[in-house]
């Protein structure tokens, strides 16, 4: 027979320990389970440790917030270590797939009642609109964590999500850079130049500039963000994902860690040490934006598109990461 | 004095940044809290402040007819139901003669903006108190993450005794409330979802706790007042569920500590345009309560405090408690079930839902 297979829960607290209080630990060790996976080889007539996995033995919904960030085990087998970090966002993509079906789908019912059906009576406007990810999406990566690599989780239901300041900084920096464009072409000037000016008018709301973008102009972006002294006029609105929530771990592979390090010249006997993080992958994502004046929340909306479509969001947007594409 | 007391309260539906400007700790611009205490709560300043901006919010400016309008819906809709002629123009006598009210650009002015200047105080002209007031809002359940159930709703027993007290303010004593509390320390509702072996892990912390009848019950009139079963709150249904089995009463210290350590950190940062990576400098924190927590606070009427009959309008009554009973009614059925509170509001922060106790 071949590929004979056996798992066996390693003994809790001999491989593997999570650093929290005695209890806490205690209560982990119990519903998470590192599982050793044999082979059995033929020729050598024996069982042989091939690979092994984290398990959560218990069936309720865990807050994937705390799994992600909180509770991280570490494995005390030597070698092991290096592995530990995709062995474990495994679990939590698994974990993951409870919440999903449970509390996501009630979640992304009620932000919609609140936000179209009663804040709209208060004499707002409402736009909504779902943009898919045309590949992956990273957000808060650099943010602290036990694991070096991050992502921005709901505070408390522990879902990914993207925060409104994002959506409304990455609207004003592809507006600033496109009407940068358009003033480096009218007057002639170095691009460097044209978003120097175009970054401090806005912020200090001067309204000399006389730039057209299609229907909007310099004087429309003005409102919409608003200044120190006037309150936009767009309000930019978390984006939530669709209900079904795709997780995948990602690698990136600094191939020179000392020089990046900053100490030491980028040489070839360096090695490369993969560094895992977790990445959503094309997931549909829900849009909200609200305002007093239509024309303007229009405005806002086409270039709130144009950006998530052609500059993207979130990190490493220059290898493709965080682009969205109309569904 | 203040002749009818209602208490109302405030669920976050957003993440709440009542602010409390700059302070020098590890969070930049971090919350407003009790000073004796620790909680976190909003200013009735700013909770006027925003209701009375939900109020005003209710108009648009009719171009054609230089004549302020109602928007047509729901919330204008019950108002109307009561006081039939807020929409009619305000007139005034001056110097013997009637004339029409009109802002600075000699757009009219109808009863309902008289109506609002004499229930939160007029902005300009003649000066008299308004007839509503508000208490800071306090907190009254607090959500953290449960490594079971996705979260929990905390609170403590000095705070339902407080909330007691309040309730009591407003003459409403509930029979489920007739307890001491002092004893539940540690306490959840029966048949809870977020128990492993009578323990539950909030955060990174684990507390031994036991299910309890009283907890239930208490649970169980929490749930009901704060989620009620109405069909316009039909996507509430899984919270009112959660909230009569999730609810878990910590010491007075442990839910001192989780709602002093556990808001809502958030990270912000400024982008450079012109590198496209963050402005130097430009890195800061602000705390939020988070999304789901829920505090309460009173609306205090008294009678309208204006000098001359003719200018309390629709609120004109023949007792003064006749005239705050109207005042209330008009905050009731005027305020609009989701308004904006706090900081942040362009980034959609901020948005809370007022729950009116019945």
């Amino acid at each position: 027979m071949r590929n004979k297979e056996r798992r066996i829960i390693e003994k809790y607290s001999k491989d593997y320990l999570f650093y929290t209080s005695k209890d806490t630990q205690r209560i982990l060790g119990s519903i998470i389970s590192k599982i050793r996976i044999e082979r059995f080889d033929e020729r050598k007539k024996k069982w042989e440790k091939k690979d092994w996995v984290y398990d959560a033995s218990s069936d309720f919904v865990k807050n994937p917030s705390l799994i992600f960030g909180k509770f991280i085990p570490e494995s005390l087998v030597d070698g092991e270590e290096k592995e530990n970090k995709d062995k474990y966002l495994y679990l939590v993509i698994k974990e993951f797939e409870r919440i999903k079906n449970d509390y996501v789908p009630t979640l992304l019912k009620r932000i919609k009642k609140t936000i179209k059906e009663d804040f709209e009576k208060n004499g707002f406007v409402i736009q909504d609109f779902s943009l898919a990810l045309s590949w992956r999406l990273v957000i808060g990566l650099g943010a602290s964590h036990p694991q070096e690599t991050s992502m921005t989780l709901h505070h408390i239901y522990g879902i990914p999500y993207i925060p409104g300041s994002a959506i409304k900084g990455v609207t004003r920096h592809w507006a600033v850079l496109r009407f940068a464009e358009e003033l480096a072409k009218k007057n002639n000037l170095g691009i460097e130049k044209a978003i120097e000016e175009v970054s401090k008018k806005l912020e200090n709301g001067d309204e000399s500039l006389s730039l057209f973008l299609d229907t909007i102009s310099f004087q429309d972006l003005i409102k919409i963000f608003g200044t120190q002294k006037e309150e936009g006029k767009v309000i930019f609105f978390d984006a939530y994902p669709d209900e079904n929530i795709e997780l995948k771990i990602d690698i990136m592979n600094p191939h020179y860690p000392d020089y990046y390090g900053g100490d030491k010249p980028p040489t070839d006997w360096q090695n490369p040490v993969p560094i895992k993080f977790l990445t959503i992958e094309k997931t549909k994502f829900q849009f909200y934006l609200a305002s007093r004046d239509k024309d303007l929340l229009t405005k806002a909306e086409n270039l709130l598109k144009d950006a998530l479509k052609n500059f993207g969001i979130g990190a490493k947007t220059s290898l493709g990461y965080g682009v969205f594409e109309e569904v | 004095m203040f002749k009818k007391i209602k208490l109302f309260f405030i669920i976050a539906e957003t993440p709440l940044h009542p602010g409390s400007g700059g302070e020098l700790g590890l969070v930049d611009l971090p919350i407003q809290r009790e000073r004796y205490t620790d909680f976190p709560k909003i200013e009735a300043s700013g909770l006027k402040g925003c209701i009375r901006e939900a109020f005003e919010s209710q108009l648009t400016l009719d171009k054609q007819n230089k004549q302020y309008r109602l928007l047509n819906n729901e919330v204008i809709g019950c108002l109307k139901k009561e006081f039939k002629n807020i929409e009619e123009i305000w007139r005034e006598k001056k110097n013997g003669k009637e004339v029409e009210n009109t802002d600075r650009d000699g757009n009219k002015l109808i009863l309902y903006q008289q109506a609002i200047n004499n229930i939160f105080g007029p902005e300009d002209g003649e000066a008299h108190a308004g007839a509503l007031a508000f208490t800071d809002a306090r907190i009254l359940l607090f959500p953290v993450k449960s490594l079971k159930g996705v979260f929990a709703w905390i609170t403590c027993p000095m705070v339902l005794e407080r909330f007691k007290e309040d309730l009591r303010l407003a003459r409403e004593i509930p029979n489920e409330l007739n307890i001491d509390f002092s004893t539940l320390e540690n306490t959840l509702p029966q048949q809870t979802n977020i128990c492993i072996e009578s323990k539950v892990v909030l955060e990174e912390y684990t507390f031994e706790v036991r299910e309890s009848e009283t907890t239930s019950k208490i649970a169980e009139f929490l749930s009901e007042k704060i989620f009620p079963d109405t069909n316009t709150n039909a996507p509430y249904k899984f919270w009112r569920k959660k909230l009569e089995k999730d609810l878990v009463i910590l010491s007075n210290d442990d839910f001192t500590q989780f709602v002093k350590t556990s808001t809502e950190i958030i990270t912000r940062t400024k982008i450079d345009n012109k590198t496209g990576t963050v402005a130097s400098g430009a890195l800061w924190t602000e705390e939020y309560l988070p999304q789901d927590t829920i505090l309460y606070s009173l609306a205090m009427a008294s009678p309208v405090r204006v000098e001359k009959e003719e200018a309390k309008g629709v609120l004109k009554g023949n007792t003064p408690e006749e005239e705050a009973k109207k005042v209330l009614e008009f905050f009731e059925s005027g305020c609009p079930e989701v308004l904006q509170i706090g900081g942040n509001q362009t980034i959609g922060k901020g948005l809370v839902r007022i729950q009116i106790f019945k």
